[in-house]
Formats: C-alpha cells, structure tokens, sequence
C-alpha cells in the first residue's frame, strides 16, 4: 500500500478471531471478530467497560484470551510474550520512564533489541524530528508538559518501526485544543509510516475525526464495524444511533409497512422513516433523527409532522438547538442554523417539527431503554 | 480568631510535652555517659571521656559491638533481598493467598519477642545453632524482614503498573524491567528497608540474650550483663554511641524515603 512520502515501512494486517475473555462471571470481551487492513487506522469506540481496552491488552499480550485468536501478518500472536509481540502500545498516562531522560526512554526499546550506539542514536535523532521535540533530548519527563511527554511516548513507540501500533486512550488527559491539535498531529504521523493503528477512545468525535474505520463495541460484543460516515449515517441500533453524535430516539408505534419504509405513530403526530431491517405493521419501534435534520415551523392546523411547544433555544455560535416539548411529555431537540428564521422562534410558541423520511431511521425489535 | 490560636497553641505544647517525654530517657544517657564517677549519677559530678577511652579500648566491648555489626549487616543483605523479592510477588503478582502470606510476613511485629526468644532457643540449642553467626543472621532476618516489605512495598504501590507493562511492551524481558525500571524508582526504599533492617538487628535484645553464647554475644547482651554486674557510666557511653550513630542512620534513611515521594509535575 502506497501512503506517499517517506514511507519507512508498511504496517501489517491484524487479524481478531472470536476471541472472548471473562473475569468469573463477567464477560469482558464476547466472541469479537475483526480484521484490520495493513496500514489502517482503526478506533475501538465505547463506553467504559466495553471491553475495547480489554480487547487492546489482549493484542499487547497483558491479557490472554479465553477463547479465539490474534493474528498480526501471517503471525499467530495468541500465545506469545508481550516483549516478544514486536507491536508498540502508546499509554493512557504515557508510561514514560520518569528516571531518564527523553532520550534514555526513546532509546529504551532499540536497547531491548540489541541496536548499536550509532544506528539508536540516529534513530533517537529522527524519531524526536517526527515529534517535534527536537531540542528536548535531554530532559526528563517531568520537565515536560502534558502534550510533549505525550509525544515522547509516540516517539518511543515508533522508534523501532513497529508494524503495529495500539493506543489506550492516548489524548485522554488532554485539554480540548491540544487534543484536536494532537488528533491531526497523530493522524499525519500515522500516514507517514504506514503503521497499522488501533486506537481505543471512548470519544465519538475523536474516533469519526481519525479513523478510517471505526469498531463500536458495547458489552463486550462489537456492535457495528464500518466507516465513519456509515455510523454516523446508518447506525445498525439504537445503542450506536444514541453512542455516535447527537441523536433523537423517540417512541412510537409502526402504522403501515411497506419494506423498510414505514409511517410511525409518535408522540405529536405521525412520522416517516426507513429501517435497516423489515418492518410490521403494529409493532413497537423507536425512530432515530439527528437534530440538524429536524426542520421547525411554526404550527398551521393540518401541517404535516409532530405538533409541539418550543420550550428553550441555546445558542451554539453558529448553531442554535431548540427544545421542543412534544404532548406526551417528550423532549425533541433540533439543531438549526444562528442566522436562520428557525432560530428565531420565540419559546412558548406552537410549533410544527418534521423531515425528509429518508433521514429517520426506525428500530424495531430492540428492547426499549430501562 | 483567638479560640482558634489559643486552641492550636495548646495542641502544640501537648505535642511537644509527648515529644519530651518519648526524647527524656534518651537524652538523659548523653550527659551521665560524661561523668567522672564510677557510677551513673544524673546530673553527672564533672566532665570526663573517661567512659568513653573504657569502650573504645575494652575487648570485650570491642568484640561484642564489631560482632553485632557483623550481624547486622548480613541480616541486612539477606532481608532486603528476600524482603524486596516478596514485596514484588505480593504487590505485582498473583498469589492465591496473598493476604494470609503478608500476615505471615507481618508476624514477628506483633507476636511478643519474648516469645519468639524462647521459640528459637528451644529451636536452636539442640541444632548447635545458638552462638553462631549463622542462627543470630536467620532470626534477626526472620525479624527484620517485616520492616523491609512494609517501605519496600509501599514504594511499589506507588509505582505506575503500566511503566512495567511499557518496559515489557518495548520488548524488555521481567528481569529487564525489574533491573531497569522498578528497581531504580524503588532504589530510596530499599535503602531505607536496608537501614531499618540493620537497626532491627543491632538494637535487637530479647532473641539475642537467649541466644547468645560466651564466645558470640551481642554488644546489646553484653550490656545487659554489664548492668547485672556492675552499672558503670561505660553503659551510658556505649547507648551514647549508639544512639548517634543510630540517629545518623535514621536521617540517611529518611532522606532516601522523601526522595522516593513521587515528585508532582
């Protein structure tokens, strides 16, 4: 695979086959399955005690699985020592050597590996060039800020070219801007060597920002595999439409059916809307809209769409969220432009919410939330 | 206001009236170790190193007080390595009955020494092991142990398990890790573990006046028959000694444990 420049060396396939691990009673990770692309960008997202970071020690070799496989390349890792895996792991708190210096820690994994004076030095030298820390060498880690020993447990990660590369949370103890400048930072890195990157976070934005793929998982099971885009679009269920940005699920009864395509009594009104799966007529289901595909009018007796009471408008910056009240008691939030007439509406005012059917989608046959 | 520092005020007289009274008993040896008189007087007649030459130039003293320190610096080399070795199997691995196992270790703080004494005497005497360095090295060990686990222990509680998993993950082997991360962050504890170790072994009193033989005896038996027999100040001179040079020690060791205190950053 091609990334462009200076590629140093290609990253390798990692392949999860049914692997599950319990701790007594409880199951950590659930017969997940997943294959990473060699040179892919992959983010386990969920909620703590997902299992994602479970999943994570398990490729390091901290963890054994119960059950399944872990291959990297052609190589069946499963039963091998964690210094022995040859795949580097950036720490949530960095886990940087607080007794050396930046360069002692960087040199620490070409040591390991019996590399000689000159060739670790120059390693040392560029490695700290592709971080940006050039002049830092010779600090120790508790003379750096939060961001910089970040970037020296990147640089003493990819010191010794690993093919593979697993992060736990690794912007976790940041502040947001140097997050979302460490995000475009570690995704630049990440092309330019063409390492395979798997990136655990229970940040949604971080994960749809960076990853080509993303893997959402949920009590130990993988949920939904695919491209950001597709989860933001086409979550598979209710728990990845809530989980993936800003979401609306609101109750309701399917009234007609016709292949995936259904109309949906809600509270306020009838509504459209498309399943990822068949529908029947009668059955119980929740539809998922995003805020900013709800279109707000003020009420007209016969408009199509929910009717309700305009409660609150929070102004954004560039976007401002309406809460609407439908009769039943439900909140619905749209999310609208600043400057646009919808922004305007004045709270306590009768209003009509509606959209285009194909953004809604319905779920049925999922147990509703307790 | 005034409540407040009137209440402050007389927490710390109490505190230092407790200090006084633990400090009293020590402070008091120093000057009766300097009088001239040939029995232990408070406050001493006059001045005079008179006990002091007795010491340093007696034999016996001599032979007493440089086989304790033989004693205690073996105790010491056997319970900081033991000592270490379990801190880390008790705090890092996983033993199934990990607590029963620090009980254990913990014992010989609670049980009574004298009980422990006449244990080991029972022990010792018939295996020819009473008088010999190597009886008074395994239970002073036995007894020192304790002290090394608790610092040593603490010190890896306070290390980041993940700067060994990184090590590990960097492709450095256990004993790698062990060598080049753990041991040198804990390194101010094992040296404090290793003075509290020593100062277990020479201070140690009631083992070792049951173990003791004519020809092996420790400095702190030998005391014990010099004030059954004669009570003279040179008592007072050697615990002056001692209690220095003990002091010394304790200040090496505590700076060793403040600069094991992680650093904020």
């Amino acid at each position: 695979m091609n990334r462009g420049i200076a590629t140093r060396n290609s990253g390798l396939s990692v392949h999860i086959d049914g692997v599950s691990r319990r701790y007594g009673r409880v199951t950590a990770v659930a017969d997940v399955s997943l294959q990473v692309a060699a040179g892919e960008f992959l983010s386990l997202l969920g909620p703590s005690g997902s299992g994602k970071t479970t999943l994570l020690m398990m490729l390091a070799g901290f963890e054994q699985p119960d059950e399944g496989r872990l291959l990297v390349g052609d190589r069946d890792l499963t039963h091998v020592a964690p210094n022995k895996r040859g795949i580097a792991m950036v720490f949530q708190r960095y886990a940087l050597f607080p007794h050396m210096t930046v360069a002692e820690n960087i040199a620490f994994p070409l040591r390991t590996r019996g590399i000689g004076r000159a060739e670790r030095d120059e390693k040392i030298r560029n490695a700290l060039a592709m971080v940006k820390l050039d002049e830092y060498a010779a600090r120790k880690p508790a003379e750096l800020s939060g961001g910089q020993q970040q970037r020296v447990a990147l640089a003493r990660a990819i010191v010794f070219d690993p093919p593979v590369i697993l992060m736990d949370e690794p912007l976790g103890a940041l502040d947001k801007k140097l997050r979302q400048h460490m995000q475009v930072e570690l995704k630049q890195l990440q092309r330019r060597l063409g390492a395979t990157v798997i990136y655990v976070t229970h940040d949604q934005e971080e994960a749809l920002t960076m990853s080509d793929r993303v893997a959402v998982m949920n009590h130990g099971r993988l949920v939904q595999l695919g491209f950001p885009r597709e989860l933001y679009d086409r979550p598979a269920d209710p728990f990845v439409a809530d989980f993936i940005g800003d979401m609306n699920l609101l109750p309701g009864t399917i009234t007609a059916a016709s292949g995936s395509a259904c109309t949906i009594q809600l509270d306020g009104g009838l509504a459209f809307g498309i399943a990822p799966h068949p529908l029947v007529a009668g059955a119980a289901a929740r539809v998922a809209i995003r805020p900013e595909h709800v279109v707000l009018s003020p009420a007209r007796a016969g408009a199509p769409g929910l009717q309700g009471r305009l409660t609150q408008t929070v102004f954004n910056g560039g976007t401002t969220v309406i809460l609407v009240e439908l009769p039943g008691g439900t909140m619905l939030h749209a999310s609208v432009g600043t400057r646009s007439e919808q922004a305007a509406l004045q709270p306590g005012a009768p209003v009509v919410a509606s959209w285009a059917p194909d953004q809604a989608i319905v779920f049925s046959g999922f147990a509703p939330p307790a | 206001m005034t409540s407040r520092s009137i209440g402050e005020w007389a927490f710390r007289a109490a505190c230092l009236l407790v200090l006084v009274f633990l400090m009293l008993p020590t402070l008091i040896i120093a000057p009766m170790s300097l009088s001239p008189d040939n029995y232990l007087h408070f406050p001493p007649p006059g001045l005079s190193l008179r006990w002091y030459r007795a010491f340093l130039f007696a034999p016996d003293w001599i032979d007493a007080t440089l086989f304790s320190l033989q004693v205690a610096a073996l105790t010491m080399v056997a319970s900081v390595l033991i000592g270490t070795a379990g801190s880390v199997a008790l705090v890092r691995g996983r033993l199934p009955g990990r607590q029963a196992i620090e009980a254990l270790l913990l014992a010989p703080l609670i049980i009574p020494p004298i009980i422990v004494a006449i244990a080991v005497y029972l022990q010792f005497a018939p295996l020819g092991l009473t008088g010999t360095i190597t009886g008074f090295v395994l239970i002073h060990t036995a007894l020192a142990v304790p002290y090394v686990v608790l610092v040593v222990s603490a010190a890896l509680q306070r290390l980041p398990p993940s700067l060994e998993l990184a090590g590990l993950n960097l492709g450095a082997s256990r004993l790698t890790c062990f060598r080049r991360i753990v041991l040198p962050l804990i390194a101010p504890a094992v040296l404090a573990g290793a003075v509290f170790a020593f100062l277990a072994s020479f201070d140690e009193t009631v083992v070792s006046f049951f173990i003791s033989g004519t020809e092996h005896k420790t400095v702190t038996r030998k005391m014990f028959e010099d004030i059954e027999f004669n009570l003279s100040p040179v008592i007072a001179a050697a615990s002056t000694l001692f209690v220095v040079a003990t002091i010394a020690l304790m200040v090496v060791a505590n700076a060793s444990r403040m600069a094991s205190k992680p650093q904020k950053n």
